[in-house]
């Protein structure tokens, strides 16, 4: 092992450092990476690695004579998450690229005996390309489109460091922008490289970068404090929280570079509440780059001094607005206020402060380090480098994915991703959270970018993708995302906080079918208002769900209304429940119907008491079989779909 | 057709009374024990527990308004709640108004002014886990726990429930969180089993 000096107080000394680590390192033959994420965390990735670290210590013998040392040659560790949360956990081998899914703690002895004795691979956990049983199998995960088509940058060491090892962050060009920088270039031309790589905001608003950070320089100012906003509240968008809780030291050389070039001093990360692991980690490196000489004064003996603390949120959306934030951190209710001041010039503490989103802090360390041509090659004419994307909903491949800008909706959603679960109809993929919109399928081969979505009525945002079938109502998720938004508007502002509430009691009453001749025509009056008078962004990109989902679904709207017929099976009061032929009289829903709405006996066929039922889906839900059918109006509306958990 | 009500009388929960331990009688809707977090033994109806819990609070802030938040964080990782006592308290030792707290404590969701579960449930209604059905699981957890979603806790002081608009766990949807552990892709078949393994733990 190679000691650790106990700080770093130049350049060099953590260059030699990083290059002593290296050495060290070479003689591991072999990584077994455990994704530590949520979602493999939930399926048992812990107890797997219980399991396997027994069965590592009970092969000891075996595995040395195979040239392989536990905690040497033969490392294995939790990393965060992969990405590719659908078929977790996940367990990877390096340098094999040996990619298996769906691990359970049982497979840690087959890994041990075949993989790493016999260098075999265990069949049965390899990634199948056709996700069937018995399909093909990816052997290296480069084989797999879901991560060959990808183009990781913000999401570099995601999945392959452990977010709580300084170490294996170093390895990874750890802090080479970092030192680049301070070592070679001046303040202004950090920020000039980063205004020529023509990165933008990733938080969604997608301003760019290098135009806010040379905005905040002409401002004379003695203090500049530096605001991380890792208060990703668009549900559906998780980008934020994996790069914080898989790679911290990542957002805080991000910051560190760009408190050199703007002379900040002093910052704050203001993570969610929801994100305890976020937290954990981030406050872990803090401390952790304050003890080695990383954070505070005089940084690498560079004359940099940058202070960092961690602000937890308390579960409020609109504080993903940049002065609402800013309130919070003071300690206040989290209101926005007024924009005609800019916050780089009045903003935290009514003082110069430059705030930016966690993916755009995630990227500054690599346009430092490999160029801002490099960056500025990837992506569209106006839309430069990669963007992460949280591709979820009706998809076969949910996870987290990083592609160029430019790409188009069917290559993520399809190529990428997989296509529709079941193979269902794609109807509706939603973007940019509650202040985008649904695009339809004729929409697919739009290249996604900033304006290219905007222009269509959605936007980009911070990259969540919901993907919906021809399952879901579309009135029923404009009615989601209005309801969504009359719960968290702050109330400042007369347009927002009625309008929302106002759209909110119309399209209630129209998915519960009574809904009234003109009702569409008053919603687009409100949400026009609410675009043009609302204070801040939560209540001007409030209407875009509704009005997207209007222009490009409007008849859904008009068989609410006039037929009171809903296609996607979704509004309770427009459908009634079926059981079909193939039922098996398994008495599984008859067991769960929480009103005893179902009668029936031991493999004869079950009948549903329309009288009784209150449409919960509960049936339809756990029925092994598909012998649930959704009825709007006489017609089969829903058929065939397996139980989702 | 015309649209059809959807009043129907909800059963009992039934079956699910079997799950819980028999309800400890002691009147008092508060837990007994503090949450997980504080490892004291601290009663949050005892003035006495609460000024020492507060002027341990307080040696880790400024007294400042701008250390608001943050003190209301930590008093709520210890009770799981805010008592209305150590408000007071706060607003002496800030020197600002009780109103200004109650601001605060009632526009972030994170804080509770009423007592909580031990355990409380956060059902995600993010988009992803709204489209897969979350709404459907909240309205069956309500049931079976036969508490509504937002308020008070179930009669043994184990759990009380919450809908959170995005927990970040989108490609696992539908998402729970139970204090700080995940569960993924509960739906109607699987939760009772959640509901066993957190009460077991």
């Amino acid at each position: 092992m190679i000691k650790r000096p106990k700080a770093f107080k130049t350049p060099k000394s953590l260059l030699d450092y990083a290059e002593k680590v290296k050495k060290d390192r070479d003689s591991r033959k072999l990584e077994v990476r455990i994704c530590a994420g949520p979602s493999c965390v939930a399926g048992g990735a812990l107890e797997f690695r219980d399991e396997l670290q027994k069965e590592l210590d009970a092969h000891a013998p075996q595995l040395k004579k195979a040239g392989l040392t536990v905690g040497t040659s033969l490392i294995e560790k939790c990393t965060g998450c992969h990405g590719m949360c659908e078929a977790g956990p996940l367990v990877i081998l390096e340098p094999m690229e040996i990619f298996y899914t769906h691990v359970k703690p049982k497979h840690a002895k087959s890994i041990v005996e075949t993989t790493l004795l016999e260098g075999e691979p265990v069949k049965e956990l390899l990634y199948s390309l056709d996700f069937t049983k018995g399909g093909e199998k990816a052997k290296h995960h480069s084989d797999i489109p879901f991560y060959a088509l990808q183009n990781r940058i913000a999401l570099k060491n995601v999945g392959t460091i452990d977010p709580t090892n300084f170490e294996d962050f170093l390895l990874n060009d750890g802090f080479k922008g970092l030192v680049k920088a301070l070592t070679t270039m001046t303040p202004e031309e950090v920020v000039d490289a980063v205004d020529e790589s023509g990165l933008r905001g990733r938080g969604g608003a997608g301003f760019p970068t290098g135009r806010k950070w040379k905005s905040a320089l002409r401002v004379k100012q003695d203090r500049v404090w530096l605001v991380c906003n890792g208060d990703e509240g668009d549900p559906g968008a998780f980008m934020d929280r994996v790069i914080m809780d898989s790679d911290p030291y990542t957002v805080i050389e991000g910051m560190l570079i760009a408190a050199y070039g703007l002379g900040a001093t002093d910052g704050y990360i203001y993570v969610r509440h929801e994100y305890p692991l976020a937290v954990k980690h981030l406050t872990m490196a803090i401390e952790n780059m304050k003890a080695l000489g990383l954070l505070g004064e005089n940084i690498l003996g560079s004359g940099l001094n940058f202070n960092l603390k961690l602000s937890r949120g308390g579960g409020a959306f609109v504080c993903g607005e940049s002065s609402a934030l800013m309130r919070s951190l003071e300690g206040k209710v989290g209101e926005p206020r007024a924009k005609y001041v800019r916050s780089v010039e009045k903003g935290f503490k009514d003082e110069p402060t430059v705030l930016n989103n966690v993916e755009t802090y995630a990227c500054v360390p690599s346009i430092i380090s490999r160029g801002a041509d490099w960056f500025s090659s990837m992506g569209t004419a106006k839309s430069k480098g990669t963007k992460v994307f949280s591709l979820v909903g009706k998809v076969k491949q949910t996870g987290l994915v990083e592609v160029p800008m430019g790409r188009t909706l069917r290559e993520i959603i399809y190529d990428i991703g997989g296509g529709i679960i079941d193979d269902r109809p794609f109807k509706a993929v939603q973007t940019g959270g509650p202040s985008g919109g649904c695009l339809p399928a004729d929409k697919l081969d739009l290249p996604v970018d900033f304006d290219t979505l905007t222009r269509e009525g959605a936007m980009m945002g911070s990259g969540g993708m919901i993907v919906m079938d021809d399952q879901t109502c579309m009135v029923d998720v404009a009615k989601y995302f209005i309801k969504f938004l009359s719960d968290e508007s702050c109330g400042k502002c007369v347009p927002c906080r009625e309008g929302l509430k106002q759209v909110y009691q119309i399209l209630d009453r129209i998915t519960k079918g009574e809904g009234r001749e003109g009702d569409i025509e008053l919603i687009e009056k409100l949400c026009h208002t609410m675009e043009v008078a609302s204070l801040c962004a939560l209540g001007k990109g409030a209407p875009f769900p509704v009005l997207s989902t209007l222009r490009f679904f409007r008849e859904e709207y008009e068989e609410h209304i006039h037929d009171k017929f809903c296609r996607g099976g979704v509004c309770k009061e427009l459908i009634n429940f079926h059981i079909n032929d193939s039922c098996t009289g398994c008495m599984v829903c008859l067991r769960h119907c929480p009103t005893e709405a179902i009668t029936g006996e031991r493999k004869k066929l079950h009948v549903i008491d329309d009288d009784k039922c209150i449409s919960c889906g509960i049936c339809r839900n756990v029925c092994k079989f598909d012998s649930v059918d959704i009825i709007s109006q006489g017609k089969i509306v829903a058929g065939k779909e397996p139980a989702m958990a | 057709m015309s649209p059809k009500s959807k009043t129907g009388k909800r059963r009992d929960p039934g079956d699910v009374a079997a799950l819980e331990p028999t309800a400890g009688d002691t009147g008092a809707k508060v837990p007994a024990s503090p949450s997980k977090a504080t490892g004291d033994s601290c009663d949050p109806m005892d003035p006495v527990c609460i000024c020492d819990t507060m002027d341990e609070i307080f040696t880790h802030y400024p007294r400042e308004e701008a250390s608001l938040i943050m003190i209301l964080q930590e008093l709520q990782d210890r009770f799981n709640w805010l008592p209305d006592a150590a408000l007071e308290r706060i607003a002496e030792e800030l020197d600002i108004p009780k109103s200004r707290i109650l601001a605060v404590s009632t526009f972030y969701k994170s804080f509770s002014l009423d007592p909580r579960g031990r355990k409380v449930i956060k059902v995600c209604t993010g988009t992803a886990c709204h489209v897969r059905g979350a709404g459907m699981l909240l309205e069956e957890f309500e049931r079976v726990l036969d508490i509504p979603v937002g308020e008070g806790m179930t009669d043994d002081g184990t759990f009380s429930l919450e809908s959170v608009n995005c927990v970040g766990a989108c490609a696992m949807a539908p998402a729970v969180l139970v204090n700080d552990r995940y569960y993924a892709k509960v739906g109607p078949g699987n939760l009772g089993k959640l509901l066993t393994k957190e009460r077991e733990s």
